[in-house]
């Protein structure tokens, strides 16, 4: 666009930089600097002025509403002089991070994902919707410690159905970074269905982060295949420096259904976590068992075939689940002898598994110990798995019972990682065995204190 | 050979503590799977009643190899090594000490056997002899004949016997019903602790069609973070082939399980003295002893590859076995349960080897370490070529 001198009373500047639509100008009036965005005049005469005026609108919307890591709008409109639609924001003089992707310590991933996180989070508290988080749309500081989401031209309130621009439910943001549900705009026009999106964009930030790369960096042409693999492919994220956990929720964030990704991922899935222990041997671990996870894509109509897919995939895991119990109660010496058992379910999904300890002097252990873990595969192809446990301390030798909701707890939820796996069996097994030790110690107590153990340290993924 | 034996109280747990001091004036058959402590448990059990002033009393077991096994446990636990004998030589010296002489005793094996307890319950009906021993311990009960376990019981004012069912290798009737009801009271041991979980999946696929029993994997404790298990079936050309295969594991092998017994063994002895002639023109010759049931040589650090037939390995444990010539194991009448007692002498690698076709129930067993194979498409089925 060649540059108009002046807009709206603003000395029109040097061109910041250029997308289909707009074009961004460093622009100043009575001695402040800042950033104009000044739309094309075609893509005006394409859609209509009233179209255009109502997405600034809609911009303009955010005008006064100040968070740290958004960048903030000033004044916007059609311009009396010139006809041209144009919104003022802050500048803000820092690369985009596109730009500087390889640049980004190990380190500073996780704090910066946060911030963005938290700008998302505040758009939607306001009943907004970005649409179009990636790289190119992310300020970033020299020192990599302060990231700022920009270009709000897209952005959406949630909920109200005819929108003067949409009536046609056109693509619109960037195919790249967009969901598979966005892409065809089946997304829902409710809370969750625009957090569902926005947490995708913000797991294909994550993405580029972690790997260095675009998303689908290898995809260019034809641009059929791109929505193909939108669509389909799901992006190999793996890095031995990152936290194991980070490395997950990228995973998660970018499951191709956005039900599933809802129930992977919250709003406290992005914050820092206060404590980390370093987990390098567990990357290690993982990277050397990491398997493929089951790329056919299942013909859902064939209910017969698909069910024995995921049952078959379900017994691998179980027997997987089984191995890490067996190996942490022999290799600790600290748990009586186990006895594991695979129990069946009608679900081909679930696959149920009994940890048996015998009673036991030496550790402390009067009344048989039994810890359930329940598996349910939540999504076959990216292998996403709930675990459920209970546990009991009783005489009673019955294998299948089941307590109340109250004593069944959610441990984990996720994608099927031993690395991650583990810890959470660790967990679920210690604090068992401490329970069960407090409550039987005493010989003469234990008639009194059979029942289903609180498990209460474990910590439950829907707190969360 | 270290670990072999329990050394303290803390070694053992309670469903194996539980049964050394059982009363002394009952008799019991002790039940479990391969690996469950069974024949510590006898020496143990053994001497505890010995200390306790029963010491008119005798371990036996089948063979001499077996003998000379317990033997050594005997010693680290200050046991009379004399009071340990095989079935013949118990058999041989009763029917010495009351002046039967054995002139026409059979060779073959099974007629020999039916020879001598018929010599025994002649004894015993003419001389009505009872109650000769304060106690008798018997390791792998499972592979007594009826006979033999009867005049076992009437000969001693108690019995305690282990055994597993599974692990009845030898033709004869079975005498489990007899076991039973020689004694009080029967316990089961549920834990066992040798077998690696691959090799524990190889077992339960070999006797999956024996319902009534629990699957290994349920209830092994192996340790597997210390020393992952692993089960490997080869294919070759011929026997002479397998051993070449063979010699190459045990030079690692000796490297990766320094002290520890490494075993070879075959169904057949003629696929067993092939094997031993390679090994022996191999470099690997000098730490390799063949081994028949009737020899009782100590174990020897130095030559810690013993060859032997699958039955004379009965009893024993291997970090490391190799079982070989399996292409001759479909001819022998036991073959599910001898199979299945030769995979769980082995407690972390297992290597088979055939150079012919196995039993189908074999094969089929080994089907569980191959992955899956996927769905094929429609495309798959016109070749790999376009």
């Amino acid at each position: 666009m060649k540059a108009p001198l002046n807009v709206a009373q603003w000395i029109i500047g040097e061109p910041l930089g250029a997308g289909k639509s707009a074009t961004v100008f460093r622009a100043s009036r009575d001695g402040t600097t800042r950033a104009i965005k000044i739309f094309e005049p075609e893509i005006i005469e394409k859609y209509g002025k009233a179209a255009q005026l109502a997405r600034v609108e809609r911009e303009l919307s955010l005008k006064g509403l100040r968070h740290p890591h958004l960048v903030e709008i000033i004044d916007g409109g059609e311009c009396p002089d010139t006809g041209l639609i144009y919104v003022v924001m802050e500048l803000i003089e820092s690369p985009n991070l596109a730009t500087v992707l390889a640049d980004v310590p190990r380190e500073r991933i996780w704090p910066i994902l946060a911030q963005l996180a938290e700008a998302s989070r505040f758009l939607e508290e306001k009943g907004i919707a970005h649409r179009d988080i990636k790289p190119d749309n992310i300020a970033i500081s020299k020192d990599f410690s302060h990231a700022t989401l920009l270009d709000l031209g897209v952005i959406r309130p949630v909920g109200i159905a005819e929108l003067t621009d949409e009536t046609q439910r056109y693509f619109i943001g960037t195919l790249r970074y967009s969901p598979p549900e966005f892409l065809l705009r089946e997304e829902l026009d409710t809370p969750d269905g625009w957090r569902a999106v926005t947490f995708y964009q913000l797991g294909a930030v994550l993405h580029d982060l972690i790997t260095q790369n675009r998303i689908f960096e290898d995809i260019t042409e034809p641009y059929a295949r791109l929505v193909q693999a939108v669509e389909r492919d799901i992006p190999v994220v793996a890095a031995a420096d990152i936290p194991a956990d980070l490395v997950f929720l990228a995973r998660n964030c970018l499951q191709k259904k956005p039900d599933l990704r809802l129930q992977l991922v919250s709003w406290k899935s992005f914050e820092v976590p206060t404590i980390r222990v370093p987990r390098i041997a567990d990357l290690k671990e993982r990277i050397r068992q990491r398997r493929l996870p089951l790329t056919n894509t299942l013909d859902a109509s064939d209910t017969a075939e698909r069910n024995q897919v995921v049952r078959q995939k379900a017994a691998e895991i179980q027997s997987q689940i089984q191995g890490l119990i067996r190996r942490e109660c022999v290799a600790s010496g600290l748990f009586p002898p186990v006895r594991i058992v695979g129990l069946q379910d009608q679900a081909p999904e679930s696959a149920c598994t009994l940890a048996a300890f015998p009673v036991s002097a030496p550790h402390s252990l009067s009344t048989p110990l039994r810890v359930w873990v329940r598996l349910k595969i939540l999504d076959v192809p990216s292998v996403a798995i709930q675990l459920d446990a209970w546990a009991s301390v009783s005489n009673d030798a019955s294998e299948t019972t089941m307590p109340d909701t109250p004593a069944i707890k959610v441990v984990f939820r996720g994608a099927n990682d031993e690395a991650v796996v583990r810890p959470v069996l660790q967990q679920l097994l210690y604090t068992a065995l401490d329970e069960a030790q407090q409550l039987t110690a005493l010989p003469d107590q234990a008639k009194a204190t059979e029942g289903w153990l609180a498990l209460a340290t474990l910590d439950d993924p829907r707190d969360q | 050979m270290e670990n072999t034996w329990w050394v303290g109280p803390d070694d053992l747990i309670p469903e194996q503590s539980d049964l050394i001091e059982l009363p002394a004036d009952k008799s019991f058959l002790i039940k479990g799977p391969p690996g469950s402590g069974k024949t510590n448990l006898l020496l143990l059990r053994a001497n505890f009643l010995a200390l306790g002033g029963h010491v008119n009393l005798r371990v036996v077991v089948f063979t001499r190899m077996l003998q000379s096994f317990l033997a050594a446990g005997a010693k680290q636990y200050d046991f009379k090594a004399s009071r340990i004998t095989t079935l013949t030589k118990w058999e041989q010296d009763l029917l010495f000490q009351y002046g039967v002489t054995i002139v026409d005793a059979p060779q073959d094996f099974e007629k020999r056997r039916e020879y001598l307890i018929g010599k025994i319950e002649q004894l015993v009906e003419t001389r009505k002899l009872e109650d000769l021993y304060d106690v008798t311990l018997l390791d792998e009960a499972q592979d007594y004949l009826p006979s033999e376990i009867r005049m076992f019981r009437r000969l001693s004012k108690t019995l305690f016997a282990v055994a597993d069912s599974r692990q009845k290798i030898y033709e004869g009737e079975d005498c489990m019903e007899q076991l039973s009801e020689a004694v009080d009271t029967t316990r089961t041991l549920q834990f066992h602790h040798r077998c690696g979980i691959e090799i524990c999946r190889l077992a339960d696929a070999l006797t999956k069609d024996r319902a009534a029993h629990t699957p290994m994997e349920e209830t092994s404790n192996y340790d597997e973070d210390a020393r992952p298990s692993q089960v490997k079936y080869t294919l070759h050309q011929s026997v002479e082939d397998e051993a070449g295969a063979i010699i190459g594991h045990l030079i690692l092998q000796m490297k990766a399980y320094p002290g520890e017994l490494l075993g070879v063994v075959c169904p057949k002895n003629e696929d067993l003295q092939i094997i031993w002639k390679v090994i022996q023109e191999s470099e690997i010759a000098p730490h390799a002893v063949l081994r028949r049931s009737d020899d009782d040589a100590p174990f020897d650090p130095d030559a810690p590859i013993w060859l032997s037939t699958m039955h004379s390995f009965k009893g024993l444990e291997a970090r490391a076995l190799h079982i070989a010539g399996l292409a001759k194991l479909g001819r022998f009448p036991n073959q599910r349960n001898l199979i299945f007692t030769a995979i769980t002498r082995a407690k972390t690698a297992l290597r088979l080897y055939s150079s012919g076709d196995i039993p189908d129930f074999l094969a089929q067993a080994l089907t569980i370490f191959e992955p899956q194979p996927a769905k094929p498409k429609i495309a798959d089925a016109f070749g790999k070529k376009k």
